[in-house]
């Protein structure tokens, strides 16, 4: 096992791992919940790391871990749940189905991904020059996929205008 | 085809342009109206804006298929028959369902201008989903679609049920765009590209690995049964076609309905129309048929018990997406894997789109008062209080029944020929079913046309109608084209068909145009153009 292969694992263990701490122990402060998120968006990074995407790995960080992570703890202490806002943990029928179906998706992908990955076009995976640099992401955003990019520009005015026209008080 | 065409990137992108400057119009004009005035004649501003881009569209049909000779706009969008013609059904349905808005709202209470922003910016977005031709256009595209529409469900603030209805709708909504990416992720995983007609030749090629696309195609499935409403994933519908402002409501049984089945069926003719996915050892066609008629089903046997003509409409909605479907397995194949479309789908789209708006409309003149509850008390003898909305809901029902002389009749009639055509008879059951369910349907839909013409006990209770020229305007016109389409449907088959059959040019015209695009992308982006299959994210 090369070097780079015990890396990943230790980064896909964690990030699951992380990820499963953010839903699993139900009913306690959720303010661990996103601390959790936090650690998970760190292991993702590293992911990215390894797949030479440096400017993802930062971004993510930067964006997520950084910014969007202080939003979700800033409204989770203004909100300040107690308890038994939070609910009771319940447990029935329809979340065991849904747990099962969840599991059987994973399993399922992963036998399909283990199968066939081999298969997946050899010469294709090479990286281009420049893979993963500022210089290429910004090509790719502002040159091939522009146009979604201003889509994506209304999309965001639009959400601003949502939360405006749902949340303000007197309209 | 005709590399000749020299009609530049903006005026064909025109139409997306048009709506997209109303919607900022109409949400800087609203900034600084004053607060409590009348916003009603926004709604004509952005149903002018919707006309103006309609009258586009048509010229560009002329053209039609039309180039992008710009490298971004050329990847992500396809401007076709298929796409003009679905847009042209967008576009009538959000100019239609932008009028109904104009007086209902402010007898609702919720006349704010920001909703016909929003209204604009969906149907935006709905547009761009039909023409898109990659996955990443296509996704954004329909977010843009589908948030803006969570919004305006829950625009009758001050109403707890509108709110409850955006909230079930975002939620579930949500979810069906995360298994969406999820199935985009994997076949991007399966093919290395986000392009339709590249992922179509990459699964073609004999190392593709077919157990991973195939995965990937059940979850794009999943995402589109939740879009369009069929029957598994059917939950939301009811209560959020219920409680979201009658005006929305006409708006997402009618243009979201468009643009999830013009953009999926794009999606799964282009991308996944290859045999092996169609009728191999995974096939979608079966997954489809099954829904189908699952959702005839439980759309009509549901719409049965329903006194609320909204809730009712919400079910007829289901059954009327299980027709739909069918469509979608007639789609011929010829020798060389290419998929086209027969007229069915876009015709009984626009019969759809026409019949929904009059039905709405009516119920939303139906509502006044700030009344929620459109049930029977409501629109009962409807025929002596107002007899122009009473024959608009009547020919709306008939027409959403099939009854002939009405575009829903021309539309049935279509994609069941079709389905027995294309597949040789081997679908027969499945017609026999939809007739059948058809059948049930009369009971439900010749309810509401008895109630509104032979019951009168709302007389000592009348409700206030919503007096609203707009919305009669709007209402009788969809009646109105719902009779024409149906006594005169020559025109519309032919341009339906033409939209259908567009679809097996583009992987012919994608190979055309490949040199083009190659010498275009290496003379501006050599950094690109090197290794186009690994960069596509």
């Amino acid at each position: 096992m090369e070097f780079i292969q015990i890396v990943f694992w230790l980064l896909a263990a964690g990030a699951i791992l992380t990820s499963l701490m953010v839903v699993l122990p139900r009913g306690r402060n959720p303010l661990y919940g996103a601390l959790a998120l936090i650690l998970s968006f760190f292991f993702v990074a590293g992911i990215y790391v390894l797949l030479v995407a440096h400017t993802m790995a930062i971004l993510q960080i930067l964006v997520y871990a950084g910014a969007i992570m202080v939003l979700f703890t800033f409204v989770i202490m203004l909100l300040n749940l107690s308890k038994r806002e939070l609910g009771e943990e319940s447990k029935n029928l329809a979340q065991a189905l849904g747990v099962g179906a969840v599991a059987f998706i994973i399993i399922k992908s992963i036998i399909i991904v283990d199968a066939s990955a081999d298969s997946v076009g050899g010469d294709n995976l090479a990286l281009p020059k420049g893979f993963g640099t500022i210089e290429s992401i910004a090509d790719q955003m502002f040159h091939r996929h522009l146009l979604s990019f201003e889509l994506i520009a209304i999309l965001l005015l639009v959400a601003v205008i949502g939360a405006v026209v749902l949340a303000k008080r007197t309209l | 085809m005709q590399a000749a065409t020299t009609t530049s990137d903006l005026a064909i992108i025109s139409p997306l342009f048009i709506v997209c400057a109303m919607g900022l119009v109409a949400l800087l004009v609203a900034v600084f109206t004053p607060k409590d005035s009348f916003k009603g004649w926004l709604g004509y501003v952005v149903a002018f804006g919707f006309a103006l881009a309609l009258v586009a569209v048509v010229w560009l049909w002329k053209q039609a298929p039309l180039t992008l000779s710009n490298e971004s706009l050329f990847f992500a969008l396809s401007v076709d028959h298929f796409g003009l013609g679905l847009t042209a059904v967008i576009l009538i349905g959000g100019l239609l369902a932008a009028l109904t808005a104009v007086d209902y709202l402010p007898s609702q209470r919720s006349d704010h201008g920001e909703y016909y922003a929003l209204v604009a910016f969906a149907v935006l977005g709905m547009m761009a989903m039909v023409m898109s031709a990659d996955m990443l256009t296509f996704f954004v595209a329909l977010e843009l679609m589908s948030i803006s529409v969570y919004v305006l469900a829950g625009f009758k603030r001050q109403s707890a049920f509108s709110t409850e209805a955006a909230m079930k709708y975002f939620v579930t909504g949500s979810f069906a765009s995360a298994l969406l990416l999820l199935g985009i992720a994997f076949t991007y995983g399966a093919t290395g590209s986000i392009r339709f007609t590249e992922i179509a030749e990459a699964l073609a090629s004999p190392q593709a690995s077919l157990p991973i696309a195939q995965f990937g195609v059940v979850m794009l499935l999943a995402a589109f049964f939740f879009k369009v409403a069929a029957a598994p994933f059917h939950m939301w519908t009811p209560d959020v076609y219920e409680g979201a402002p009658t005006s929305v409501t006409a708006l997402m049984a009618t243009g979201v309905k468009v643009a999830a089945f013009g953009g999926f069926a794009r999606m799964f003719l282009t991308a996944f129309g290859d045999a092996r996915f169609r009728t191999g050892d995974l096939p979608w066609e079966t997954i489809i048929a099954i829904v189908a008629v699952a959702s005839m089903f439980a759309g009509n046997l549901m719409a049965l018990a329903q006194k609320n003509l909204k809730r009712m409409l919400a079910y007829s909605a289901i059954a009327h997406t299980g027709y739909i479907m069918l469509a979608m397995l007639a789609a011929p194949t010829s020798g060389d894997g290419t998929v086209w479309l027969g007229p069915g789908l876009i015709f009984y789209l626009l019969g759809y789109t026409l019949a929904s708006i009059a039905a709405f409309g009516v119920a939303s003149v139906v509502s006044g008062n700030d009344v929620e509850d459109v049930n029977e008390v409501a629109y009962a003898g409807l025929a002596k209080r107002s007899p122009a909305h009473a024959l608009i809901l009547a020919v709306a029902m008939l027409s959403l029944l099939g009854i002939p002389l009405t575009a829903g009749f021309i539309g049935k009639l279509t994609i069941f020929a079709e389905v027995l055509d294309g597949s040789h008879n081997e679908y027969l059951w499945i017609v026999v079913v939809a007739v059948i369910n058809s059948i049930i349907s009369a009971f439900y839909y010749l309810r509401v046309i008895l109630v509104a013409y032979m019951r009168d006990e709302a007389a000592e209770r009348p409700i206030q109608l919503v007096s609203s020229r707009s919305l009669t305007l709007a209402a009788g016109l969809a009646a109105f084209l719902t009779l024409v389409v149906g006594l005169v449907p020559s025109r519309a088959l032919m341009a339906s068909g033409k939209a259908g059959g567009s679809l097996a040019d583009s992987k012919a015209r994608a190979a055309s145009t490949a040199t083009v695009n190659d010498v275009h992308t290496e003379a501006d982006a050599p950094a690109t153009a090197s290794a186009p299959k690994a960069t596509k994210l």
